[in-house]
């Protein structure tokens, strides 16, 4: 795993419980996660909200995205799923609990953390 | 958004035939489920074909109609002519573009059709085409199933 420290400034969490990133970084996040989340609110497959322009743009920020993305996950806002496993190449999930959104973000939320990302 | 008189605003601007006619948000928006799910009767899961998600063994993990369709008729829902309402049935609509499933109505015992709207809330609204002309293509598809009488 590509050490993420180096590009996103990870040094710590902020006494907000939100890990230190650089903040151009965080609000370019934020600005396309709720832009996202706003033209995608009505659809009913996650495939097709993920091919939105700013969900690619967010995938194409690489590892840098990850601990955002846990943040955005933590505070149960949108499916990250897709961008998750683009990013990382990982999948956590389980087989049985697909479906399953509280079982699978607490699996990716774990995970983030066995990894260093939170 | 907050407010009731937000969402309408948003819902309206998204689905232009709501406009026209009352509808009402029934339930909080919810990432835990969608409008399949919901119209199966199951508001612990999510439904789609996609890789990390549920979709029942009965059908064919695909995007394609046909296979929302083996979805509902595994539940024991089959083909039927129209939205009316019909005693002793509940129906299900089918909505499609391009071939590709985009969500689920269901009818509710006093003929009016109830939809959770991806992530965002369930509304209940006039008719199944009350949300055409929109991002969801068409309902095309209608099936029943036999519910139980009541006393």
């Amino acid at each position: 795993m590509a050490d993420i420290s180096k590009s996103v400034a990870i040094v710590g969490v902020a006494e907000s419980n939100q890990v230190d990133i650089e903040p151009a970084i965080r609000d370019r996040f934020n600005k396309l996660a709720d832009q996202w989340e706003r033209e995608t609110i009505f659809l009913s497959r996650s495939e097709r909200a993920s091919k939105h322009p700013a969900y690619q743009e967010i995938i194409g920020m690489g590892e840098r995205a990850v601990p955002l993305i846990l943040e955005r996950m933590q505070a149960q806002r949108g499916h990250w799923f897709i961008a998750l496993r683009a990013i990382t190449g990982a999948n956590p999930v389980k087989r049985s609990d697909r479906g399953k959104i509280a079982v699978m973000q607490a699996s990716w939320l774990e995970w983030g953390e066995a990894n260093g990302y939170i | 958004m907050d407010t009731f008189d937000d969402w309408a605003q948003f819902f309206v601007e998204v689905f232009p035939r709501l406009s026209n006619e009352t509808f009402e948000i029934v339930a909080q928006p919810s990432i835990q489920y969608n409008c399949i799910a919901y119209a199966a009767g199951d508001v612990s899961e999510w439904w789609e074909n996609a890789e990390d998600q549920y979709w029942p063994d009965h059908a064919t993990r695909s995007d394609r109609i046909e296979s929302l369709i083996e979805v509902f008729a595994g539940l024991g829902f089959e083909r039927c002519q129209d939205s009316s309402l019909e005693s002793g049935y509940q129906k299900v609509a089918l909505y499609e573009d391009d071939g590709l499933w985009e969500h689920a109505a269901v009818q509710t015992s006093n003929g009016r059709w109830r939809s959770k709207m991806g992530p965002g809330p369930v509304i209940e609204h006039r008719s199944p085409e009350s949300l055409s002309d929109g991002i969801y293509g068409s309902p095309t598809i209608y099936m029943r199933r036999q519910i139980a009488a009541r006393d």
